[in-house]
């Protein structure tokens, strides 16, 4: 066992206390174990052995965790950067000219619609989820504004005054989420699973 | 006549709303009942008026009840009176989070009330706003249920419920832009009868987006999964 692969172990555990993201510690976790499965594949005995535990240590437990660690967590910025931008592209696209003010208008605030439900399905916190409905309300919005001629009064009062009881319920809502779990992380909330 | 019984089927459960949160504990329940007995009756005539007469829907400045709006309101009327007449069995089996009487009857009849207008609207923009109203006070209902799981089931609801009006509304939108009418372009006739003059993508797009967003409302298939917990 050279001088250098136990250092390069112990610096790894090391840095397993310091790493603050759980993704990372997992990474080193795997890597370590990863070290450790190459010097028992060098060492003496079964070949077999060592691949197994190799394969155990090194890729399977961390992506046990791995896993776990998904389920209690939103995906990556560059996750939801991906899938935001290709669903907002999808959905634009798919979107025909309606006749609306200024060109682009119709596929821009359907890109706002499909904006605001990838934060609601994508965020976790409530504030955040409740964000993306509002978001896509302002996408409707948008293409009230753009109808040639404008949108009746009457509709856009009773859509503001919709809004603002939709909003309180919300609110309401979430101060009950908070006063319960002492957060609003709405993963908490997954006692019910269908 | 049609007329004012519309307008006192809607008044009785929005007034028993605002009533049931100012009157004392113990007339509670015989106010929810007078008042779920009033809506059942004046549903039941108003359903019978124009079922008498199939060939000519009841119509007024806002509603219009033909046999369909009839029936849908006979069974609203109906499921809503035996919701209501069960509600204290309901809050009586004494299982922990059994919502506030005063909270869970007041948002149980502003529910109501939001429910039988929806289907006397004679416009597509005011069916929307009912909707949109019948998700708050519903909101509320599921939530009033003060257990954990409620609070997570009428979250989950609200979101979904929520995105999938917003949804609708767009088709709305797309499909008043379509008519490039005035208020009264989202009557239902009107609708019907400008159909061969709209715009093929937009009728097929304003069309998509209501299924769409309805949907996710009535809780169909793929966009279903606030239902099982907000009904468990």
């Amino acid at each position: 066992m050279s001088a250098g692969l136990l250092w390069a172990l112990t610096t790894l555990a090391l840095a397993i206390v310091l790493v603050r993201r759980r993704s990372a510690a997992i990474g080193l976790l795997a890597l370590q174990s990863l070290l450790l499965g190459v010097a028992a594949a060098t060492a003496d005995g079964p070949l077999w052995v060592a691949g197994s535990v190799l394969v155990v240590r090194g890729i399977a437990l961390p992506a046990l965790l791995a896993a776990l660690l998904r389920r209690t967590r939103e995906p990556s910025t560059l996750a939801r950067l991906l899938l935001a931008v290709a669903v907002a592209i999808a959905a634009a696209a798919l979107t025909p000219d309606l006749g609306l003010t200024g060109s682009g208008s119709a596929q821009a605030a359907m890109a706002l619609v499909a904006l605001g439900i990838c934060t609601v399905a994508l965020r976790r916190r409530a504030l955040t989820q409740l964000v993306g409905v509002l978001v896509a309300e302002n996408g409707v919005y948008l293409a009230g504004l753009a109808v040639p001629g404008g949108v009746p009064i009457a509709i856009e009062l009773a859509l503001l005054l919709d809004l603002v009881a939709v909003l309180a319920v919300a609110a309401a809502f979430g101060d009950l989420i908070h006063r319960r779990f002492g957060t609003s992380d709405t993963a908490l909330l997954r006692g019910l699973r269908d | 006549m049609t007329e004012a019984l519309v307008a006192l089927l809607l008044a009785v459960p929005a007034a028993a709303a605002a009533a049931l949160l100012a009157v004392p504990e113990r007339a509670l329940e015989p106010l929810n009942r007078a008042a779920a007995l009033a809506v059942a009756v004046l549903a039941a005539a108003l359903a019978a008026r124009a079922l008498g007469d199939v060939e000519r829907p009841l119509r007024g400045a806002w509603f219009v009840v033909d046999p369909a709006g009839a029936t849908f309101l006979a069974v609203v009327a109906g499921v809503g009176l035996l919701g209501a007449l069960s509600s204290r069995a309901y809050l009586a089996h004494g299982r922990a989070g059994t919502p506030a009487p005063r909270a869970y009857y007041a948002a149980y009849h502003a529910f109501w009330a939001a429910l039988l207008a929806v289907v006397l609207a004679d416009n597509l923009a005011l069916a929307w706003l009912l909707i949109e109203a019948t998700t708050a006070a519903s909101a509320l209902l599921v939530a009033s249920s003060r257990r954990s799981s409620a609070l997570e089931a009428g979250w989950k609801y609200l979101l979904l419920t929520s995105l999938g009006l917003v949804v609708a509304l767009l088709g709305i939108v797309a499909l008043y832009a379509g008519l490039r009418g005035r208020l009264h372009a989202l009557d239902w006739r009107a609708i019907h009868a400008a159909a061969p003059t709209l715009p093929r993508h937009t009728a097929l797009f304003a069309t998509a987006l209501l299924l769409v967003g309805l949907a996710a409302k009535i809780g169909w298939a793929p966009v279903h999964n606030w239902l099982p917990d907000a009904h468990s």
